[in-house]
């Protein structure tokens, strides 16, 4: 398996035109690609090195350069590190060459790109219009650095073209975006015989906050508080991702007592999260009593988050460079009797639902995703260790105090909300388990180093295996300490679509329980 | 009834106002959205799945590089019915030879219908006495 | 005359108000095998009060079915509370109550309900429809079939009859088929009545539903009735098999003293009922839609050996 070194001496003999071919660390290579040379630069990885395209940033660095800067970052097989490729779009022809039919996942930021940049993707075979509804200006491309705030919003009354399937007695079932439970919008467009779903779309970005808009300019404290909040249930792990982008950017390494801590307001909150989400899926089948006991758990929890970190969803614990607050002895006495007594409860749940017969049924063999489809759509953390796709970025891309705790990483190859429904169980055992060690581990020492300042046009990017799936931040670094561009890419965006596929032939009432199974962010995806 | 008058009596908000159906907020409704006949009628024709035997197919047609980007869909259904297969197909068979070797009967010869009148009066008399 | 018409109102009055009671009293029990505390059993009560002070809203493309079947709903239940021997078997309408003649009454409900349903053209409302109507259809030979199990036994299809037979001759329920019998019926009425494992009373999600997916465009008035016949109808189902299988307790005259003993078993034997749903609601989970058709026909079956046993065991 190639390494980043490896790599980079095929590419220079490779004779692809590139320049700039740099190993920024022993898992990261830099290289610019002309523009014309991207598709040839994307097939050369896949077919090499087995790379997909994780995340594609795009930058208005026309004040800089008169260019528009893309970045394709992406990940090797077998955990051997990344490939950072930029590309650049001058601005008098804002166009690029789609890399859509090759990865799906990169047809869908493509399109976010168009519409937010007015870059135009040559070659997309779908470029209706995704971040931006239709009521937006369509000259209006928020994420331009002169971009105004504009008024003349209009809905013209035209529908969304969603896909519609020929046939007799086909019709087709809107659900949302206003839906009966308190959660975000969306909306699903499902195209049905009778009971039998053949087609489903779904429609997202009701609440587009601009969140990569609000990060322009901002400052590092500014950027930790926005991160913090792109996702209620994910605040450490987005927190988590921008503090590691700037500290890359600043070249500082945190001291090992922030590191254990980092791993332990995670599994904190992945821990929350999947008792909750079993909980919700059994509630899904019918199945209450199980809701119950894991909301009860659930709430001991967050009591105990509050009593650690001074919030129940964490936040304001993480700092670049560190972490901001420390556990006392008698904390962590707390939370390891804590845990211990929820980790006994939440078995003994587990084994009530496992074992009930009916509950069984309701999640073996529903809403089945199969592992080639996984593995073409780039689907990413608990629906893809629960379709057999061995991949956790605590373990490939180990950041905080990983590297050094036992990780075990739960593989389920069903694919179906059985599948997804064990990888929470076990993934939430495997956290208690890990607190437990990183607490008794704990090393002792000073809780964070201070960040010289990020050099101006800079970027790095952040990784972290939050409860739903890996988080990317890439972070540019701006004048006088501020952030020039952050892009998110939360696990919901390149899982969003392949629900769509889950859920093909499954019937109507089956549903809610796949949903869940996936429990995808809103949030998370309408940035 | 009573009931509407018992309501009032209890005084039961009588205000009534007419809105759009409930569509989860979208603010377009078709008749797309609407329940179809094969709809209503496909529980009982799964739970009947062995007397029904429905035809399936479903074509999509595919970008011509990447699966991912659907062009059309459609999708066609038939129910093969076994009662009108094994049952009335062979009995309105049975019946249609009988009628047409029946038309033999019918000339069209007004003469020929007051002989077959005659004859059934004949007939009827005999069996009457 | 006068005595008896009292004693009809009295049966009446209390499926009126018993119902949105059992409701709570069944919601408070599952509650609580949760580990939840859960709200006060008058809850339902009161949610019946909110909802006759709100305003109506009905859909633009409704005809005048959809305004017409609440109120059909409620009649119906309120007739079928006229003739089911709630507390006595010599009401004076009891003459009519001829077992089968009580459940095409209910079918008649559920048949308007369906229409209504499908009347405001909204998706979810068809879906219900539509699964209501299969399930409803599969419901009916089981409940004919369990019914002429208990019939051919009592040698009569009157539920007075029936109760008064058995009431004096016990021994004649001491068989297996009875208790089949029994098992068909309540199968029948968690399936007729929305209920666990059949449809849950308490989701929120359209796309699961039956029951509340047909009433999905009701509100105010017109909902407060579809609900209070909803459970006006689980009230009857519940007294009647209570009364057909346990006739314990039911007055045979109307005099005050057995009329206020029948009271007070109806009460305790509809809370052991109320017990036995929230038991059987909290230990299993809601059946994969196209399973139901199977539970069902299981369902058929034991009324079917209720009927062989009822004619092979005498």
């Amino acid at each position: 398996m190639a390494d980043v070194h490896g790599l980079k001496q095929r590419l220079d003999s490779a004779n692809l035109n590139l320049n700039n071919i740099e190993v920024r660390s022993p898992r990261e290579l830099r290289v610019s690609v002309p523009r014309q040379r991207l598709v040839g630069f994307a097939d050369y990885l896949r077919t090499e090195v087995h790379a997909r395209p994780e995340l594609i940033v795009a930058e208005d660095t026309r004040l800089e350069d008169r260019r528009f800067t893309m970045r394709y970052i992406f990940d090797m097989e077998g955990a051997a590190g990344v490939v950072i490729a930029s590309v650049s779009v001058p601005a008098e022809d804002p166009t690029f060459p789609s890399l859509a039919t090759r990865w799906y996942l990169a047809s869908r930021f493509e399109r976010e790109i168009h519409d937010l940049f007015g870059l135009v993707p040559t070659g997309h075979p779908d470029l209706r219009r995704l971040p931006l509804h239709q009521f937006w200006p369509p000259d209006y491309h928020p994420l331009l650095k002169d971009a105004m705030v504009r008024q003349d919003f209009y809905d013209d009354g035209e529908p969304y073209p969603f896909r519609r399937v020929e046939g007799e007695g086909v019709y087709e079932i809107t659900v949302g975006p206003v839906h009966a439970g308190i959660i975000e919008p969306g909306h699903f467009r499902f195209s049905v015989e009778g009971e039998t779903i053949i087609n489903l779309e779904s429609r997202m970005y009701f609440v587009h906050k601009g969140i990569e808009k609000l990060f322009e300019s901002a400052t590092l404290v500014q950027g930790l508080q926005l991160a913090e909040r792109i996702s209620g249930d994910s605040s450490v792990a987005h927190a988590l991702a921008f503090s590691q982008a700037v500290e890359s950017l600043a070249g500082v390494t945190i001291p090992p007592r922030a590191a254990y801590l980092r791993v332990v307001l995670l599994e904190l909150e992945r821990l929350y999260n999947h008792i909750a989400d079993v909980g919700a899926i059994c509630t899904d089948t019918g199945f209450a009593v199980a809701n119950a006991h894991a909301l009860r758990l659930r709430e001991d929890l967050l009591r105990l988050n509050a009593r650690l970190a001074g919030h129940r969803l964490l936040r304001g614990c993480l700092l670049p460079g560190g972490v901001a607050r420390d556990f006392g002895a008698e904390q962590i006495a707390d939370a390891r009797g804590l845990i211990a007594r929820v980790a006994a409860d939440f078995d003994q749940i587990v084994e009530i639902a496992t074992t009930n017969g009916l509950v069984l049924d309701r999640l073996h063999g529903t809403g089945r995703l199969n592992q080639q489809t996984a593995r073409e759509m780039q689907v990413v953390g608990v629906p893809a260790r629960a379709s057999g796709i061995d991949a956790d970025a605590r373990r490939d891309h180990p950041f905080a105090a990983y590297a050094a705790l036992p990780l075990r990483v739960v593989v389920h190859t069903e694919g179906d909300v059985w599948a997804r429904l064990m990888v929470r169980v076990e993934e939430a055992r495997e956290a208690a388990r890990l607190i437990g060690l990183a607490l008794e581990a704990l090393p002792s020492g000073t809780l964070a180093v201070p960040l010289d300042a990020l050099p101006e046009g800079e970027a790095a990017f952040g990784l972290v295996e939050g409860w739903r799936g890996p988080i990317w931040h890439w972070v540019v670094g701006g004048k006088k300490n501020t952030l020039r561009r952050v892009k998110i890419k939360d696990p919901s965006f390149a899982n969003w679509p392949a629900l769509n596929y889950a859920i093909l032939k499954n019937i109507v009432p089956d549903f809610p329980l796949v949903n869940k199974s996936f429990n995808l962010s809103y949030a998370g995806n309408d940035l | 009834m009573a009931i509407p008058l018992a309501l009032r009596l209890i005084g039961a908000d009588k205000r009534r106002r007419y809105y759009e159906t409930w569509g989860c907020g979208r603010a377009l409704q078709t008749a797309r959205f609407e329940y179809t006949a094969t709809a209503f009628a496909n529980p009982f024709k799964r739970v009947f799945a062995l007397l029904y035997r429905p035809v399936k197919e479903l074509d999509i047609e595919f970008h011509p590089e990447s699966r991912y980007f659907v062009r059309t869909i459609a999708y066609y259904n038939e129910g093969r019915l076994i009662f009108e297969d094994a049952l009335y197909r062979p009995l309105l068979r049975v019946i249609e030879t009988l009628a047409r070797q029946a038309r033999v009967l019918q000339s069209g010869n007004v003469h020929g219908y007051l002989v077959y009148i005659l004859i059934a009066l004949v007939v009827l008399l005999i069996l009457t006495v | 005359m006068l005595a008896e018409i009292a004693i009809e109102i009295l049966q009446m009055l209390l499926v009126m108000f018993g119902s949105p009671l059992l409701v709570g009293v069944i919601r408070k029990a599952k509650a609580r095998l949760q580990g939840r505390r859960g709200a006060g059993v008058f809850q339902p009560c009161a949610d019946l009060r909110k909802l006759l002070a709100k305003e109506v809203v009905v859909s633009e493309n409704t005809s005048w079915i959809f305004r017409f079947t609440p109120y059909l709903l409620a009649t119906t239940m309120l007739l079928s509370a006229l003739i089911i021997p709630v507390l006595t078997v010599r009401a004076p309408l009891g003459f009519m109550g001829n077992i089968i003649a009580l459940m095409y009454l209910f079918l008649l409900g559920t048949f308007f309900l369906a229409l209504a349903g499908l009347d405001a053209g909204s998706a979810f409302g068809g879906m219900g429809s539509s699964r209501e109507v299969a399930i409803a259809a599969l419901a009916e030979p089981t409940v004919l079939i369990a019914i002429f199990g208990i019939a051919l036994r009592a040698g009569t299809t009157s539920l007075d009859g029936i109760i008064t037979r058995f009431a004096a001759e016990p021994l004649l329920m001491l068989n297996a088929g009875h208790l089949l019998a029994f098992f068909a019926l309540f199968i029948v009425a968690l399936a007729e009545n929305g209920r666990l494992p059949v449809d849950n009373p308490a989701t929120h999600l359209e796309l699961t539903m039956i029951h509340e997916a047909m009433i999905l465009e009701y509100s105010g008035r017109l909902l407060a009735l579809v609900e209070w016949a909803a459970g006006m109808k689980l009230f009857l189902f519940l007294t009647l098999l209570s009364n057909l299988f346990f006739p314990w307790g039911v007055a045979l005259t109307n005099t005050p003293l057995p009329l206020f003993v029948a009271f007070l078993a109806l009460a305790v034997k509809l809370l052991l009922f109320a017990g036995a749903i929230a038991l059987a609601e909290t230990s299993v989970a809601k059946l994969r839609l196209f399973r139901v058709p199977e539970l069902l026909a299981g369902s058929f079956t034991v009324a079917l050996l209720a009927v062989v046993t009822a004619f092979f065991i005498k």
